[in-house]
């Protein structure tokens, strides 16, 4: 019971981590119909940023929650300068266009692997803690940044559901998605929903990136396993749905975790490409997806 | 601005996809409280034009005068914002979405939320079988009340003009005669018209003013009274 209850937290940390990746990836699809692989590296600058100042400010005599906050602000606002930097100077011309897309993505991926190495360094770091304990449930341990982690996932995927819903913004990404034309014939502005949803992916994934940093070690590369991972959670649940990327950021993270602890992480791989392959086959548009 | 200037006044137009030319040399008046419909085959380029003034394909050549300003080379949301309405070929409604949420995204470039209450009050009596099933997701309604839809999302906007893109294509003869009893209507309440149509004798019945276009050429302008009695377009358009 106690590991039943260890694996799902363990799952729940996992997949809120792949939510917010995710739900940026499917809005970005969704909006302007390209796969954003450069995703990864705004989650990584986000992430970067936010190991390297931290321990300064600490230092400099700030109390580690305000340094933590004043550190993710920085990170966020870097990735936020990163993703209108490459939507401006890049997808804004590929718009609506998937192997354009994808080249210039590999492009940008190749430039900011060696512009992120350069400016932070290959060595890996390790980031102070910043909300110390553990929660104990029915014997599972949690840390309390780890809780601190999903509440804000959870917060974001939650405020993010309702705006899509409820916003004028919301209403006219889902327009947008749903049928770009007509959206710009009943007066939406196509080129600032598309850069509005460009931002809003890229703040999830930089906000992804500052969350994890106190819990995770961070380097250069460390966004290509969550862009990897959050790339086959909105496969399965389907390319453009929201509820589809959650639903398959859940999937991914209780293989990974069930498979992780019971066989091997590498096996846990395995059987995650494996089940793709598998629910490709019964859902070629995934779980959720349509056209 | 004097009050005889044309809604819209398009001359001029050359337009294409790449490097394959649609629209030749086309000029369209519609004047001031008038229904000028556009009636051609398929492929004559109807839609094309359509997509022109709407923003949607820029023209190689040509100029387009909307209210007296020079509109050429706008986007599609500043055309809808100096006064254009759309009801685009196909219908295009936003079928995941709620009838409500249809409506609202058709005022989407207005601010005036007053109006705006206004307008959805109006378009509802206009269409009073709508009102009971705003919570419906429109691609759920029937063919014939999906352009009701369209009308009504394009009437949201509060246009001065509005295209309507064959909306009588694969309608019952029935929500026919509803559409184009309602092209009446809502050029009694001051909005001016152009009519892009297949089905000439409908089109032309309703309209002040035809031009028949073919292949991408205007071929004949006149009265649509007379264009009616025009043996050519009695043999070509009207089946006679």
């Amino acid at each position: 019971m106690q590991h039943v209850i260890q694996l799902g937290a363990t799952a729940l940390q996992i997949g809120a981590v792949y939510i917010l990746f995710s739900l940026g990836l499917t809005l970005i699809f969704g909006v302007m119909r390209i796969v954003n692989f450069v995703h990864g590296h705004i989650f990584a600058i986000a992430a970067l940023v936010v190991a390297s100042l931290l321990p300064r400010l600490v230092e400099g005599g700030f109390a580690a929650p305000t340094a933590y906050v004043l550190a993710s602000l920085a990170g966020i606002g870097a990735a936020l300068g990163l993703g209108a930097l490459i939507y401006f100077f890049g997808f804004r011309h590929f718009q609506r266009d998937l192997v354009g897309s994808f080249i210039l993505s590999i492009g940008f991926v190749l430039m900011l692997d060696g512009v992120l190495l350069s400016l932070f360094g290959g060595s890996v770091r390790g980031v102070p803690e910043i909300f110390p304990g553990t929660l104990s449930v029915a014997g599972a341990q949690i840390t309390m940044q780890r809780l601190f982690l999903c509440a804000v996932a959870f917060l974001m995927a939650a405020i993010l559901y309702w705006a899509l819903a409820h916003t004028k913004l919301g209403k006219a990404l889902r327009a947008v998605a749903y049928d770009h034309e007509a959206a710009m014939m009943v007066g939406v502005p196509y080129g600032r929903i598309a850069f509005l949803g460009f931002l809003i992916a890229s703040f999830l994934a930089a906000l992804a990136g500052a969350l994890l940093a106190p819990v995770t070690i961070v380097s250069p590369v460390i966004g290509t396993d969550y862009l990897i991972k959050g790339f086959i959670a909105v496969i399965i649940g389907g390319l453009g749905s929201v509820p589809g990327a959650i639903l398959g950021s859940f999937f991914v993270a209780c293989i990974e975790t069930v498979g992780g602890y019971y066989l091997d992480s590498s096996y846990a791989s395995i059987a995650i490409f494996t089940l793709v392959i598998v629910v490709l086959l019964f859902w070629p548009k995934g779980v959720l997806g349509r056209g | 601005m004097p009050n005889d200037t044309p809604t819209l006044s398009i001359t001029g137009i050359h337009a294409g996809y790449g490097a394959v030319p649609v629209l030749k040399d086309v000029a369209i008046t519609v004047e001031r409280g008038s229904v000028v419909t556009l009636v051609g085959v398929n492929g004559a380029g109807k839609s094309t034009l359509i997509k022109v003034i709407g923003g949607l394909v820029r023209p190689s050549a040509g100029t387009i005068h909307f209210n007296g300003a020079d509109c050429t080379r706008r986007r599609p949301d500043e055309m809808v914002r100096a006064g254009l309405g759309i009801v685009p070929e196909g219908r295009r409604l936003f079928g995941e979405m709620s009838l409500r949420e249809n409506l609202e995204l058709g005022a989407y470039a207005r601010t005036d939320r007053h109006a705006i209450a206004e307008d959805f009050e109006r378009v509802l009596t206009l269409f009073p079988e709508l009102r009971s099933r705003l919570s419906t997701p429109a691609g759920s309604f029937s063919g014939g009340q999906q352009q009701m839809v369209a009308i009504a999302r394009a009437l949201m906007g509060a246009p001065k003009l509005l295209l309507l893109d064959e909306p009588t294509i694969g309608l019952a003869p029935v929500v026919v005669d509803r559409v184009a009893a309602l092209i009446g209507e809502i050029s009694a309440l001051g909005v001016d018209i152009l009519l892009v149509e297949q089905n000439a004798e409908v089109a032309l019945s309703i309209a002040d003013y035809g031009y028949v276009l073919e292949t991408g050429r205007v071929v004949m302008a006149d009265r649509a009274n007379v264009l009616l009695e025009n043996p050519q377009v009695k043999q070509a358009y009207l089946g006679v």
